[in-house]
């Protein structure tokens, strides 16, 4: 790294990994000082505050943190493993290389993850004693379960990552193998801290057997697998939008051309995988909020109705753009990658385009709008008497189901562009997917408007549940199919990688910090729903933080965790790189890779957003 | 200046100065710092933008017996309660149709004290219908929580109280007398319902245990302990192979304290055979 530019100046590379050293000092600064609270003389100290920033806050910014950074660390094993599989199976370099890569970056945020989980531990014991008691009491064996699983997955990363040049040819699948187990250890490293903070929200009576029956009847908590299930799709999504970002900002400071045609790729994988996650991720959150309801109606009542309604108009707005975002890469690449495909997908894409806005437009409706005095007087209510129509369940479910389909054609579009299918039943083929999908679209919509005319509780059990099936079988039918009915197909024009404008770059890193920020807005959401309960019903929280605060200085706080985040990762990433650079991950591209590519031989300068392709 | 206010200020300057950075400076890198900057700028300030409702914890009303003079102190902290610690107003109205749940306008003249009160302590022994006024008549999905239990968790003098405020914004005489508010206990009994923990009883003790049959009689059993002890029995004495009482720690918690409420009132009822 140079402080200089060549011709003498500040380098502003600099700026960031600055302002990152200041930021950990200033949140670490008021540790320093005396803690405010102390307990009475013989009584046991409850809890210790930190000066100006305040305890909850300094536990909100690290466990954030260490959370997002755990996402990561336990999401990418899963698909550099499933890459691998697929080098293997294709026998396509780029593959492993690719797994390489996204393995040498979980590396790096490995140590990162495991430090925050330490500073969060430490905090967490100085900070609330009395709730640390009582959850050491009863989880302390599955601590135990814990530090040895942590051993085995950091063991099995070690080899898995050094063991990588060693393990080829003959050896290969023992390194598969261990790519496994990696994946396993991470699965349950994931699921155990997952029944604590489950815990919190769900608990169950705790019998007065032995420790392990405690720790294992608390375990298994109502919320606790719809928790385990959402957590590991949105890990994989986190994953995958984070190393998309990572492309794509390689990509915009790529040197030369063999590094942009790599990250352009890279970039594509990465949007790929957290599409593919995000597909079933809003199935996995519906579970999760029937199961909280069914817990305790008014949990449910106090997320979805109470203070936190609001809450779940910023998280559509959140995921409505990223659905915009990730769909807006894919047709970037459609019209750049593949020559000549422009006129036709054109009026597709504008189509799309505005079914997702319109789409976005009913979800980020509010039920009760905001509104002076006076204007609801004139509405008659806080309800518009049109738009208001839009602020229910219904038609949200119903926006949220279309939004997953047109995101899927987005994708199907893409896999079939640049290429002529060439098997007898294409033809039919083609007929029952856009049947499929038409027919799937209009029950969608149906059940949508049907949901306002029957009660609420059939329009939850049934209606929602239908349309989400629904949509889980377009998925299942089409992408198997579309699958055969290419395995066949003639390319007719080749995909070009490396010639996508600077705004491709933007897209990948926008759709990345949309994702982190819904991490840490529906980490607020399960926190809060928990209102003034350290374990809901069982400890109440008597600090003087014992409330949750409004959505506007949370949103500020979620804020400075996704920059402290972005700016982390890129420093990690950036530390990565001074190790080994392209000697550890050749970006070289080999002439056959070169030549699978349809590379420019000349390097060509990125097009800068807005200007024309090349 | 508000914090809402302050905070609006850093996120105009966070957009003001990450707009700068994209115009003027060239490194991909920073303009990339720049462009997350104005997002998260932007996306603090829409969230200012729309109600601040911050959840605070319930207020802890000292409820004063000495300083209720008359049934109008009494309404006064059942109204305190009603939008604080009872958390009523967080489904219920009065006088607007719009809340999810019974607009309470009047009902303190519509309903008995009796019925309130169970309607408050037993909220599934009736339920009432016909709260939609246009179309069928409906279940609503969203069920009233017990009042008494946590984790609102009133005492029996809040609930009182909160029975004279309704009575008294409806117009209606209180009915509530003064002399049936006790001095305030150290600990609130927290009640399950007797009516649920026979439910659970029958579907999860009833393969073993009778109250009063010939199987496994359990009423014996109950005369003879404590309420401490039928507690840690239950959880904590399966007999041998039988891992039907393990299962029982797998229970929610108001389901646990049911069964025990409905217990402790079979040892209250049931004479020793």
């Amino acid at each position: 790294m140079r402080y200089y530019t060549r011709d003498g100046h500040f380098s502003w590379k600099l700026v960031p990994y600055i302002l990152l050293f200041l930021m950990l000092i200033l949140t670490f600064a008021p540790l320093a000082s005396t803690f405010a609270q102390e307990a009475p003389a013989g009584a046991a100290v409850e809890y210790r505050d930190v000066p100006v920033m305040g305890s909850r806050n300094l536990i909100w910014v690290v466990a954030q943190q260490h959370l997002l950074l755990a996402g990561f660390v336990l999401g990418v094993p899963i698909f550099a493993w499933v890459c691998e599989i697929v080098g293997v199976r294709t026998k396509d370099p780029r593959y492993d290389k690719l797994a390489k890569e996204f393995t040498k970056l979980l590396t790096s945020a490995y140590a990162t993850t495991a430090l925050f989980g330490g500073i969060l531990l430490f905090l967490l014991i100085g900070l609330y004693p009395k709730l640390m008691n009582y959850l050491t009491d009863v989880f302390f064996p599955s601590f135990l379960v814990y530090s040895a699983l942590f051993l085995l997955e950091t063991a099995t990363l070690y080899l898995y990552w050094y063991g990588w040049d060693g393990m080829q040819g003959r050896k290969k699948g023992i390194h598969l193998f261990l790519g496994f187990l990696l994946n396993v250890f991470a699965f349950f490293i994931m699921i155990v801290p997952n029944s604590w903070a489950t815990f919190q929200a769900s608990p169950v009576v705790l019998a007065e057997g032995s420790m392990w029956a405690r720790a294992w009847a608390a375990t298994w908590n109502p919320t606790w697998w719809p928790v385990n299930v959402h957590r590991l799709i949105a890990n994989v999504v986190l994953g995958g939008f984070i190393c998309g970002a990572y492309a794509g900002l390689k990509y915009l400071m790529a040197a030369d051309q063999d590094e942009r045609v790599h990250y352009d790729w890279m970039g594509y994988v990465g949007n790929f995988i957290g599409v593919f996650g995000m597909l079933p991720l809003p199935f996995a959150g519906y579970w999760l909020m029937r199961e909280v309801y069914q817990y305790n109606q008014q949990m449910g009542i106090t997320l979805m109705g109470g203070f936190l309604s609001w809450l779940f108009i910023l998280q559509a707005m959140l995921i409505g753009i990223l659905f915009l975002g990730a769909n807006y890469y894919f047709w970037l690449g459609i019209m750049y990658r593949i020559p000549g495909s422009e006129p036709k997908y054109r009026r597709p894409i504008l189509i799309m385009l505005v079914i997702l806005l319109v789409c976005l437009g009913v979800w980020m409706t509010p039920h009760s709008l905001v509104a002076s005095l006076e204007e609801a007087r004139k509405m008659g209510g806080t309800h518009h008497p049109l738009l208001g129509v839009f602020g229910v369940m219904s038609a949200k479910m119903t926006v949220a189901n279309l939004m997953i389909l047109v995101t899927f054609m987005s994708f199907i579009m893409y896999w079939r562009a640049g290429k002529q299918e060439t098997a007898g039943w294409a033809k039919a083929a083609r007929n029952v997917m856009g049947g499929i999908l038409g027919l799937a679209a209009i029950v969608v919509v149906v059940l949508g408007v049907w949901g306002y005319f029957v009660p609420a509780i059939t329009r939850i059990n049934y209606f929602s549940t239908t349309q989400v099936l629904v949509v889980l079988f377009v998925l299942l039918t089409v992408t198997p199919l579309t699958g055969l009915l290419l395995k066949s197909a003639k390319t007719t024009t080749e995909m070009v990688w490396g010639v996508m404008p600077a705004r491709a770059g933007y897209a990948l890193v926008l759709n990345a910090v949309m994702v982190i920020l819904l991490m840490t807005l529906m980490g607020y959401a399960r926190s809060s729903s928990r209102v003034h309960w350290h374990i809901y019903g069982v400890m109440q929280d008597t600090s003087p933080y014992a409330y949750s605060p409004a959505l506007g200085y949370a949103a500020a706080l979620m804020s400075l965790n996704t920059f402290l985040f972005c700016l982390m990762v890129a420093f990690i990433f950036w530390v990565a790189s001074l190790g080994g650079g392209k000697g550890d991950v050749s970006l070289e591209a080999t002439p056959e890779e070169k030549k699978r590519m349809k590379t420019p031989v000349t390097p060509t300068p990125i097009p800068a957003a807005g200007l024309h392709r090349q | 200046m508000t914090e809402v206010q302050l905070l609006q200020t850093i996120g105009l300057c966070v957009l003001g100065l990450g707009g700068a950075l994209l115009l003027f400076v060239k490194a991909r890198f920073v303009r990339v710092v720049a462009f997350v900057a104005i997002v998260l700028g932007a996306f603090t300030l829409v969230s200012l933008s729309i109600p601040q409702l911050a959840s605070l914890p319930p207020a802890m009303e000292k409820f004063d017996v000495a300083s209720i003079k008359d049934k109008k102190d009494l309404a006064g902290i059942g109204q305190k309660i009603f939008f604080g610690k009872g958390q009523c107003a967080l489904c219920h109205t009065i006088g607007t149709s719009e809340g999810r749940c019974p607009d309470l306008k009047g009902i303190g003249a519509k309903l008995t004290r009796q019925f309130l009160y169970e309607s408050l302590t037993q909220p599934q022994a009736y339920i009432y219908m016909d709260y939609q006024h246009v179309g069928r008549a409906k279940f609503f999905p969203a069920k009233m929580p017990y009042i008494n239990k946590k984790p609102i968790g009133l005492s029996n003098n809040e609930i009182l109280a909160v029975i004279a405020f309704l009575q008294s914004m409806s117009g209606e005489e209180i009915t509530v007398d003064l002399s049936e508010i006790e001095a305030p206990r150290d600990v609130v009994a927290v009640m399950g319902d007797k009516v649920a923990g026979q439910k659970a009883f029958q579907s999860l003790c009833a393969k073993c245990h009778s109250i009063g049959g010939t199987r496994g009689n359990l009423v014996p059993v109950l005369n003879k302990q404590s309420d401490a002890a039928i507690r840690r029995a239950i959880l904590t004495e399966p007999k041998t192979g039988s891992k039907d009482h393990q299962s029982l720690g797998r229970l929610p918690v108001k389901e646990f304290d049911d069964l025990i409420t409905y217990l402790q009132d079979v040892k209250a009822t049931a004479k020793p055979l």
